[in-house]
């Protein structure tokens, strides 16, 4: 198996810059997820690592080995296509077998690999049969088997369950991390969706706009973004954001957003005192706030009034859309309140949870 | 409605009024049919005007010329008197039809699939994003689009035994003139060449139109799976392209078969049927030497060849090659 490391690498495409000063560490056998939304650059970072795009700066190593000049069959690398790339024209065996044909293994080694594989991924009955044969997810199998028959150093996987429903989403998702867990390999992931990120990563890399914002496990990200674009792309529903100013009131760090006054725990205060009475950005993420009617213990001076306006039961929780001052706020509060739209509903805000961003471009966490 | 359960049937392969709306858009009860039929029938009455003009100038000529072809009816016998297999009997012991029939199927043979390799190959070019690709397709597609006489004159004088460019560059060479138009050893071959330099850009067209429903993808994942630039294109981009090499595989035999202008404008056949091929021989049994019976015959064994043989390669070809789309 191997690491991976990417120095200060940049991609252009004419005048746009689609990757700028991407340097990273990625450990032997650990599942890094490159998540971002369209555009920021995570497709075109797999792709340089993959043999498909060369890099314009920097360098790629794989193994301590640098690969920028390295032909893509010989990185030791297996990729995972965002719409499966099986060949229509060959059958699944062959699809499988494609890849070590090339490198002229011995048919009897291929034929045991290919076999192997597809007994891991529960396919063996489906080797005779073409692409168009073949469910979505059968078909997502047979890429991923494609991939495996090569014992690769690297797994690249580029949004592979995008083309999935959401229900075989999930159950590809368990099932890719079942196989890491088997395989005990590298895995560099790429993906749009935060829930995938959060649920897969050992390490999820966020990017935006061709930069890397921030590195880490997936509960360090969410409990401690660095920044807003952070806060609000994991997690969903998304973080709230406030215009606020902290104040000092009755010996109090406050949190006044004008519409609402809510009280800095002392575990925060330290931080934050020095930031009195300057604007900031007020980070709250909706499972934070509470419906005051299900909590028996509270804190009364984060309690505000609010109307509703919108009610989305999702079945164990429900999420309410909140009118403050001229904001709009998401909720996510248990499946059992008395909420109406258009009535008026006490919540309560968890501060131990908040967050504070700067106002000045990048937003960074206070 | 929702959108999804207006959109499905719309997919399916069912006809019109089958699809639970009526023709006018509203929707149809089960209760009744005699509502379904007229609809039914309304949706045949836009048929009408189509049919009318395919029957006038389509089918009624097929069925009168093979109708005529059982039938004597040249200058001495002004009016068709049927004959029964006599035309054909004619035919098959008149040397020079079999000298047509050799002549047309070594045309056909021997252009055909040069014509279609040099097209895929130019097409994958092409497609490869050559630097100045759009100067590539102008100057292949450009015979195509030239028209038949102009581009026949053309070849008249680069054939030209003496002035002619081609002869001036063998010269050049040190490779000795040849007669081209004027001799019958070279009159085919230069047809022959000709033609294949004013179809390659229509079907090398056809082929890059045929590339673009190849995913990209897939040879992303043939390049990291080590296939090199040849076995791509053989392992991948020839399998996926055979919808378009049959279609074009059958236009080209169609359109070569048909092959008339070019041998009119430029050798009329000659010298001494050297170059002549089916339909110039029924333009000369039809036009120079007006019988009627004998020119119909000929086109009705022309139509039965063309039909015998795209039946025969849609039987071989037609289940094997893989058609991308789901």
């Amino acid at each position: 198996m191997a690491t991976v490391t990417f120095h200060d690498v940049t991609k252009r495409f004419g005048n746009t810059t689609a990757v700028e000063e991407f340097g990273l560490d990625i450990q032997d056998k650990e599942f890094v997820v490159l998540v971002g939304p369209s555009g920021c650059g995570k497709s075109t970072t797999l792709r340089m690592l993959a043999g498909l795009e060369k890099s314009t700066e920097g360098t790629i190593e794989i193994d301590g080995r640098v690969v920028n000049n390295v032909h893509p069959k010989d990185r030791d690398i297996a990729m995972v296509f965002q719409n499966y790339a099986l060949y229509p024209h060959m059958t699944v065996y062959k699809n499988m077998a494609f890849g070590l044909q090339l490198r002229r293994f011995p048919k009897n080694e291929i034929n045991r690999r290919v076999h192997e594989a597809a007994e891991i991924l529960e396919i063996s009955e489906l080797l005779k049969r073409k692409p168009r044969e073949l469910s979505g997810g059968q078909r997502q199998r047979v890429a991923v088997g494609r991939a495996i028959v090569r014992k690769p150093s690297v797994f690249l996987f580029d949004e592979p369950l995008s083309n999935l429903d959401a229900k075989l989403r999930v159950q590809m998702r368990g099932e890719i991390l079942k196989l890491h867990q088997r395989l005990q390999s590298t895995i560099i992931y790429v993906t749009h969706d935060q829930v995938e990120a959060m649920t897969m990563g050992s390490k999820i890399v966020i990017m935006n706009e061709g930069r890397i914002l921030q590195v880490g496990k997936p509960i360090e990200v969410y409990d401690h973004p660095e920044n807003m674009f952070v806060a609000g792309f994991i997690g969903s529903p998304a973080m709230n954001f406030l215009e606020a100013k902290l104040i000092s009131k009755d010996s109090n760090l406050r949190v006044d957003g004008g519409t609402f006054l809510l009280s800095v725990p002392n575990s925060k205060e330290k931080t934050y005192s020095q930031h009195t009475d300057k604007k900031c950005f007020f980070g709250i993420r909706p499972e934070h706030i509470y419906d005051r009617e299900f909590l028996k213990e509270y804190d009364s001076r984060n309690v505000f009034t609010a109307r509703v306006e919108l009610i989305e039961p999702v079945g164990s929780f429900v999420i309410l859309q909140i009118a403050l001052g001229n904001d709009t706020i998401v909720a996510q509060v248990d499946p059992h309140t008395q909420a109406e739209v258009g009535k008026e509903i006490e919540l309560v805000v968890d501060m131990e949870q908040m967050h504070l961003f700067s106002t000045a471009p990048p937003h960074q966490a206070i | 409605m929702h959108i999804s359960s207006w959109k499905k049937p719309l997919r399916e392969n069912k006809p019109l009024f089958n699809r639970g709306l009526s023709f006018w858009g509203g929707a149809l009860s089960g209760r009744e049919p005699m509502r379904e039929k007229l609809e039914q029938f309304r949706s045949y009455l836009f048929l009408i005007p189509g049919l009318f003009f395919l029957m006038l100038f389509t089918y009624l000529p097929i069925l009168w010329s093979s109708w005529l072809s059982f039938n004597r009816w040249n200058l001495l016998s002004p009016k068709p008197k049927f004959a029964g297999w006599e035309n054909f009997v004619e035919l098959w012991h008149h040397d020079v039809f079999w000298l047509v029939m050799k002549n047309k199927f070594f045309f056909v043979t021997i252009s055909i699939f040069p014509t279609m390799f040099l097209a895929l190959v130019f097409a994958i070019l092409i497609d490869e994003r050559l630097k100045g690709r759009v100067y590539y397709i102008y100057s292949l597609f450009y015979p195509t689009l030239i028209p038949m006489a102009a581009a026949a004159m053309l070849w008249v004088y680069i054939y030209s035994p003496n002035l002619g460019i081609l002869n001036i560059l063998l010269a050049e060479l040190g490779i000795t003139k040849l007669g081209w138009l004027g001799s019958s050893e070279t009159s085919l071959w230069a047809l022959i060449i000709m033609t294949f330099w004013k179809n390659l850009g229509f079907f090398m067209l056809i082929y890059l139109a045929g590339l673009q429903n190849v995913d990209r993808e897939l040879y992303e994942a043939a390049y990291i799976d080590g296939a090199g630039w040849w076995r791509r294109h053989i392992k991948i981009t020839f399998p996926l392209v055979g919808p378009t090499s049959l279609f074009v595989l059958v236009t080209a035999i169609i359109l070569t078969f048909r092959v008339f202008d070019q041998i009119h404008l430029m050798t009329e056949g000659g010298p001494g049927n050297s170059s002549n091929v089916v339909v110039y021989y029924i333009f000369e049994n039809g036009f120079k030497f007006f019988d009627w019976g004998r020119a119909t015959s000929l086109t009705t064994i022309l139509v039965c060849i063309l039909l015998t043989l795209t039946l025969i390669i849609f039987g071989i070809f037609g289940k094997r090659i893989t058609y991308t789309a789901d």
